[in-house]
């Protein structure tokens, strides 16, 4: 590897030197065809040559050409590209349309870039300006809906909490799901929350403002290029950058608020205490004594005298919620010369969550910088600095009212929240915890303080041929702050804790790219490369417990240390890569990748893996006989085969080192460190692979007033990781090892029409959807079920599958509740054995669809995305859904309980306890709890006036826009939980995403 | 031009140091590859606290295997307040069972750092040092073999097969072990505790009952003798404790309160816990106590069996009939594995055998220092019933009625297996060779 960079380098010293030939110089003046502005930035090139130059404010350019004139080709990004002969002219004006097409749109295809004409990989792209002024603190939820085949699932409504990104179905049970994000070319960290406390997003560290455009690798070849990291797909960010032209100054502000998403009405007091005595009552009767025993039981256990009379209710969802406040303000500065370009920004965003106490504070900065050092050196980087606070409840799952929103449904609304002298009241029924309180008084938070940057140097040594080496990093430091006061009764004498985490993830990679046209019908174009990334994750923490009083917070305040951590992680990557593509007259396409990759997590015997991928396309509407075939504008099919690795989950336990035989200190005696074996060696573990098929089709219609793409693909994960049973006398419970198989398949569409276009009017629609197949196709050792971290899998199912009782209703004749048993016959008391799959976790098809409606400066767009058939479980159900038979407030669905003979009713009688004698708790999970969680969400729906430029002209500015936008507007959804976006199978205590409306100005200067 | 060469320097820079020798290895802080890890006395002492810590869990001496031998006799049942020993209390335990698992796994566990122990060749093996650190393996090999036998074989079943021998760590060669029969086991047992007493100098023992030392290894062989019926040899042993003059019986006024002081003066070896390290709620003291779990109470059998002024009855608790040990009276207590009482009885047992005339002896030395009526001879019967008394819910009953082959007979309402109790034979009264097990070793036969 060495040898072959030496000899790049030497190339490129030896060649630099350039043969000049006899020149002339042209000029001239590039303007829109629309309005004949003219157009800043345009890249004017003389063709087969790296002569060139970027028109200025003023769209003018001047450059040398050749005696004889030569071709000279004018381009940028949206705007159709040209090639135009300049024969003997001296000037030579050029006006430019829009493409829409998007033919000559360019898309980055990981170490370079290009037209999308070109790709014959499957590749979505989404552009900065769809989610640049969304109320949204990081892309990944922005992204949502708008590419096919894309699933984003929110981790719930905490201002910059995490998000899951699945790219085509998981293909995983022990690797990473998560798809590898690179940002300006540096591979960072994703998936999940960087904090324990509080769930925080470690993508926040990229302001959604400052990203161009974001580009979805989805399919093996496209992702191949990335090799073992590959497995999930790539998304690829490329952050703004200047343009060399008059300096640009921009800035957006907007305010909004945002509320609740709560689907849930709960009892008051009088309705809660008549099922409780109800349920008394009936237990009661059905222990032998009287119904009315029972109801003086419960009287007397919940201190009510006369249950007739006023019974004082207290709401205490109503009480941990409130109206969150969101602040957004962005300042950018962009511009340049020939030389030196720049784009320069900082935001500040402020978020307030619909739960007291839960917020997002952030500031970021950044600077882009672009300079030509000489005709063949340039260099670029990317600055980008960012702190965060967060500050949020915990969303931890549990049956515990210490959550909360747990806390805020299940508490018994018998309960006051304050006492009369306005304290917090700690005596409680139902639970010992005053989840009011603890909001208020307990603290989460979790500062960080992140940065990802760049630094690359370019080498243009020979006309289409450039050297590149590049560094990036993306470091975070985490502080993880948990106290809780000793005025929480159940937490004296107050606690506190502090982690502090340290993220140091590196790469570095060297790249030779050469491009030629030979004979003008020949497009040759070749990458290698050599990349290297070291991971390393560290951390410190302690707590401490005792404090004096609320207001010492610090750990040394605590009288008493009561932990010390600290741990440290780490991984390495290194990967020798190329990429050759070519096409014949645009005509024909192929691309064929290859990546070999090391990586430090592997055993022994596998430490290297070879992954692949190669692609073909055919451009029909270049071949003779479409020609004259002139509704069609464009259409393209191709096909694609890879074979890309897929991580190890690196969260779980030694998840770095699954390979090797470990012994560390484990526990201890008596004070002294002990010692033991931890884990049997591997040497044979490698990656899990995952294999991708896809054809696809790219049309365009009729001018561009109709394109898209539409992709059939299948994804076959082998090699899974998973744990082989051990014969347990080893010492051992079990041991990784590759095995398995997953497969995914499915369709991707997408469509873009223009609908109406008159002068003045225009309506543009994009629909897009992936419909998805998810099967576990082979377990290790022949298992045909296997649970993992207390999820069970099924051969022959999808990931995700709901194991449980099928419940058939409640008997009319007595109310109790009824299950199927495995014959499917009626039974009050199924077994373990009459457990069965009811439903999946994995929808049928989703996507988005977005409309916009312009006239003269006023737009709309209205988007909706939306999922079909899932099912979820709701484990809120099992407390709300009970009928009274425990002591946690209630749903008012409830009130329909069974309550006489012959009544039909999908609710069992209340029954004090749960369990009638010879049955079964129908708040045990049951198909009850399981519902299909298809919905369609208005996630967006925006209103923009851009101010009339005559106006605007006399301000001095280029452009002001003022809009109001809301999110998540709407819900159409059966499903009963909190929100059917975070229909997971452990869906306790989760943050609703809130309902958002926000209003702002964006001013260019 | 210069940037030439900062870029040449850049690239060949940043190259050369990723690619130095190490560039792919993993960096351990954590954890240790194994391989490379055993080196030093302390490394072999380490491993000797990290079984002892494994032998703490409560899987294994912590809590279960404590209260198995208990809810599985005349002492004890569970009332099922928390769910938890409803199974070993109905004797209807299967393969999948988490406590017919979860212990074989933790008990092979320990034997595997044991295995490592002894066959780890580091410098300076031959020293006295070394060879103590081998011998506490040896007895702590021994002893995880004679719990595990006794839960799993098919001793007290009718049959003969005991379990598998694993005697190296990770040996490719042993991959699938088949088990051994109960006498290879208890064979085995012997072997290192013989071992074990050879190469353990009692100058070098610590002191303290937390760890492993040569009267320990003494007590453990009178004990194992004791099973395979060797009345001589575990008199001999029982009397080395004895003679060692190191432990005192405690006396009746010190009974109640020896229960709360670790490390006491009866105490031959005990598990120890600390502030730092305990198992909270899944402790012997939150599973025997009035607490959210307190599933485990005591047969009114067990109870009446102590004269008024047996001082062995204040270690109970009765309200309104629930009866509750006293022993364990919080999570920070050690568990006593080897108590000198039990050495004496173990002695006064031996002795019985040999028609030994000091039988009686040493038998009356128990109820004479617990405020409780004495023996008028030495017998079997005799012996059991004043061990059932010292020993209660410590984790000995069980086992000691099926030394005898004697039956479980059902005296409390509150026992779940069926009236006409366990005959002694009956296939339930070994544990079921974990599912896993049977799963992953196509060389197991499971018990029936």
């Amino acid at each position: 590897m060495k040898r072959i960079l030496l000899c790049l380098t030497a190339l490129c010293l030896l060649i630099a030197g350039e043969l000049r030939a006899q020149e002339r110089t042209v000029s001239g003046r590039v303007t829109s065809s629309e309005d004949g502005s003219p157009l800043p930035g345009v890249n004017v090139l003389v063709k087969g040559t790296t002569q060139g130059v970027v028109t200025d404010v003023n769209g003018d350019y001047k450059l040398s050409v050749p005696q004889e004139g030569g071709i000279l080709v004018f381009s940028f990004i949206g705007l159709k590209s040209q090639e135009i002969a300049v024969g003997s002219r001296t000037t030579l004006d050029v006006p430019m349309s829009t493409d829409i097409t998007q033919l000559s749109e360019v898309i980055v295809t990981g170490y370079s870039t290009q037209e999308k004409r070109e790709v014959t990989g499957s590749i979505s792209s989404v552009k900065g300006d769809v989610i640049e002024n969304l109320p949204m603190q990081t892309f990944d939820r922005a992204i949502q809906g708008r590419a096919a085949g894309v699933q984003v699932v929110s981790g719930g409504g905490q201002p910059g909490g995490g998000v899951t990104v699945n790219i085509r179905g998981t293909g995983t049970i022990n690797g990473t799901a998560q798809p590898l994000y690179i940002v300006d070319g540096v591979q960072v960290n994703s998936g999940g929350t960087f904090s324990s406390v509080s769930t925080s997003n470690p993508l926040s560290a990229i302001n959604p403002a400052d990203i161009q455009s974001i580009e979805i690798l989805k399919d093996a070849a496209a992702g191949a290029i990335y090799g073992a990291l590959a497995g999930n797909g790539v998304v690829i960010i490329t952050t703004k950058r200047g343009k060399a032209g008059k300096t640009k100054l921009k800035f957006a502000g907007q305010y909004g608020i945002s509320e609740q998403y709560n689907p849930y009405e709960v009892l008051n007091a009088t309705q809660w205490l008549g099922l409780k005595m109800e349920a008394y009552g009936n237990a009661e009767q059905r222990a032998g004594g009287s119904y009315a025993d029972g109801v003086a039981t419960a009287l007397n256990d919940f201190g009510v005298d006369d249950p007739n009379g006023p019974i004082p209710s207290y709401n205490w969802v109503d009480a941990i919620l409130r109206t969150g406040k969101t602040q957004q303000y962005d300042l950018s500065l962009s511009g340049g010369d020939e030389k030196t370009r720049f784009f320069i920004s900082g935001s500040y965003n402020n978020v307030g969550g619909t739960v007291i106490q839960s917020n997002f504070k952030r500031g970021t900065l950044r600077a882009n910088l672009d300079h030509r050092l000489s005709k063949v050196f340039s260099m670029e980087t990317s600055l980008g600095l960012t702190g965060s606070d967060t500050q949020g409840p915990s969303v931890n799952s549990g049956f515990f009212t210490n959550g909360a929103f747990t806390g805020g449904l299940f508490t018994p609304p018998i309960n006051p929240i304050y006492n009369e002298d306005g304290t917090f009241n700690q005596d409680l029924i139902n639970t010992s915890m005053n989840v009011v309180q603890l909001l208020n008084q307990e603290l989460r938070r979790a500062g960080a303080f992140q940065t990802v940057s760049n630094l690359a140097f370019n080498a243009d040594v020979l006309p289409g041929l450039r050297l590149r080496a590049f560094g990036g990093i993306d470091f975070a430091d985490v502080k993880d702050y948990n106290y809780r006061p000793s005025s929480i009764t159940a937490y004296a004498p107050g606690t506190g804790s502090e982690t502090f985490r340290r993220f140091i993830n590196w790469n570095t990679n060297y790249t030779a790219n050469y491009n030629k046209k030979f004979n003008e019908v020949h497009n040759f174009g070749i990458i290698g490369g050599f990349e290297y990334r070291h991971v390393a994750n560290t951390t410190l923490g302690a707590a401490t417990q005792g404090f004096a009083s609320p207001s010492y917070r610090l750990l040394s305040s605590g009288a008493t240390p009561t932990s010390a951590t600290s741990t440290f992680t780490s991984y390495k990557l290194a990967g020798f890569f190329a990429n050759a593509k070519y096409d014949f007259k645009d005509k024909y396409l192929v691309s064929a990748t290859i990546r070999y990759d090391g990586s430090s997590r592997f055993g022994a015997n596998y430490k290297w893996g070879t992954f692949y991928g190669a692609s073909a396309g055919w451009r029909l509407k270049a071949e003779d006989f479409l020609s004259s075939v002139n509704f069609l504008d464009d259409l393209k099919i191709r096909a694609s085969y890879g074979v890309v690795g897929v991580q190890p989950n690196g969260t779980q336990s030694n998840g770095d080192f699954l390979s090797l035989g470990l012994y560390g200190n484990g526990g201890q005696y008596v004070g002294k460190p002990g010692s033991r074996p931890t884990q049997l060696a591997n040497p044979d573990l490698t990656w899990e692979q995952s294999a991708t098929i896809n054809l696809g089709l790219d049309y365009s219609f009729f001018g561009g007033r109709i394109f898209g793409a539409v992709d059939f693909w299948k994804k076959n994960n082998t090699q899974l990781l998973l744990q082989r049973q051990l014969p347990i006398d080893s010492g051992f419970g079990s041991i990784f090892e590759n095995a398995g198989e997953v497969e995914n398949k499915g369709i991707d569409f997408d469509i873009n029409t223009v609908n109406i276009e008159t002068s003045g009017f225009k309506w543009t629609t994009n629909f897009n959807i992936g419909f998805q197949k998810n099967e576990l196709v082979s377990l290790n050792g022949g298992l045909k079920t296997s649970t993992v971290n207390s999820v069970r899998y099924d051969v022959g199912e999808p990931l995700g599958v709901i194991y449980t009782y099928e419940y058939a209703g409640v008997n009319p004749a007595d109310g109790r509740p009824m299950f199927y048993d495995k014959n499917n016959n009626i039974t009050y008391n199924p077994t373990t054995t009459d457990q069965r799959v009811v439903g999946n976790n994995v929808p049928d098809f989703f996507g988005g669809f977005s409309n916009n409606f312009s006239y003269k400066g006023l737009s709309l767009e209205v988007f909706f995305n939306y999922q079909y058939g899932n099912e979820s479980s709701i484990q809120t159900a099992q407390v709300l859904e009970a009928s009274g038979m425990f002591n946690d407030n209630q749903v008012t669905s409830q009130l329909g309980r069974w309550t006489r003979p012959g009544q039909i009713t999908g609710i069992p009688r209340a029954f004090e306890g749960g369990a009638e004698p010879g049955g079964f708790d129908p708040t045990n999970f049951s198909s009850r709890y399981v519902q299909t969680a298809s919905y369609i969400r208005l996630k967006q729906i925006t209103l923009s006036y851009q101010l009339p430029s005559s106006l605007i002209q006399r301000l001095k500015m280029s452009n002001v826009n003022v809009f109001v936008q809301a999110i998540n507007l709407a819900t159409f959804t059966n499903f009963r939980g909190d929100d059917p976006e975070l229909a997971l199978n452990n869906n306790l205590n989760q943050y609703p995403n809130p309902r958002q409306i926000t209003g702002g100005v964006t001013i260019e200067f | 031009m210069s940037f030439r060469k900062i870029f040449l320097v850049t690239v060949l820079g940043s190259v050369i140091t990723s690619c130095s020798e190490d560039f792919l290895d993993p960096e351990l802080s954590r954890s240790k590859d194994f391989t490379t890890s055993v080196n030093t006395i302390e490394d072999l002492q380490g491993l000797i606290l990290g079984a002892y810590d494994r032998m703490n869990a409560s899987t294994y001496y912590g809590r279960d295997y404590v209260v198995f031998a208990e809810v599985r006799s005349d002492n004890a049942f569970s009332n099922g307040n928390s769910g938890r020993f409803v199974s070993p209390g109905q004797f209807v335990v299967s393969a999948t069972d988490a406590y017919a698992d979860d212990t074989w796994q933790q008990i092979y566990s320990v034997i595997a750092n044991t295995n490592i122990v002894i066959n780890s060749q580091i410098e300076g093996d031959e020293t006295d040092e070394v060879q103590y650190v081998k011998g506490q393996a040896y007895a702590i090999r021994a002893l995880a073999y004679m719990d595990l036998l006794r839960l799993y074989g098919q001793q007290y079943t009718g049959g003969n097969l005991g379990v598998p021998i694993v005697t190296e760590f990770k040996n490719d060669n042993n991959k699938f072990p088949s088990r051994a029969t109960v006498a290879e086991v208890w064979n085995q047992v012997g072997e290192d505790l013989e071992k074990a007493a050879a190469i353990m100098k009692p100058s070098l023992d610590s002191g303290s009952p937390t760890e492993m030392t040569t009267s320990a290894v003494f007590a453990l062989q009178s004990r194992y003798y004791l099973n395979v019926e060797d009345w001589q040899n575990a008199a001999i042993a029982a009397k080395k404790v004895i003679d060692s003059q190191n432990y005192d019986i405690a006396p009746a006024s010190e009974f109640a309160k020896s229960w709360s002081v670790n490390e006491g003066s009866n105490s031959v070896f005990e598990l120890a816990f600390t502030d730092a390290d305990n198992l909270g709620n899944t402790s012997l003291f939150y599973i025997y106590h009035e607490t959210n779990y307190g599933d485990i109470e005591v047969t009114s059998d067990l109870y009446d069996s102590y004269d008024a002024a047996d001082v062995r009855k204040t270690v109970y608790t009765d309200v309104e009939g629930v009866i509750r040990t006293a022993k364990y009276p919080s999570f920070y207590d050690n568990v006593r594995v080897i108590r000198y009482e039990e050495v004496v009885l173990n002695y006064a047992e031996a002795l019985t055998h040999l028609n030994d005339p000091n039988a009686l002896t040493y038998l009356n030395m128990i109820p004479q220092n617990r405020g409780a009526s004495t023996y008028a001879i030495a017998n079997v019967d005799n012996v059991l019933q004043e061990r059932r008394k010292e020993l209660a819910m410590e984790g000995f009953r069980f086992f000691d009625l099926m030394r005898y082959g004697r039956d479980i007979v059902k005296v409390d309402q509150g026992q779940t297996f069926a009236d006409g109790g366990i005959s002694f034979g009956s296939p339930e009264l070994a544990f079921p060779i974990p599912q896993r097990e049977l799963n992953a070793n196509p060389n197991i036969e499971p018990n029936q």
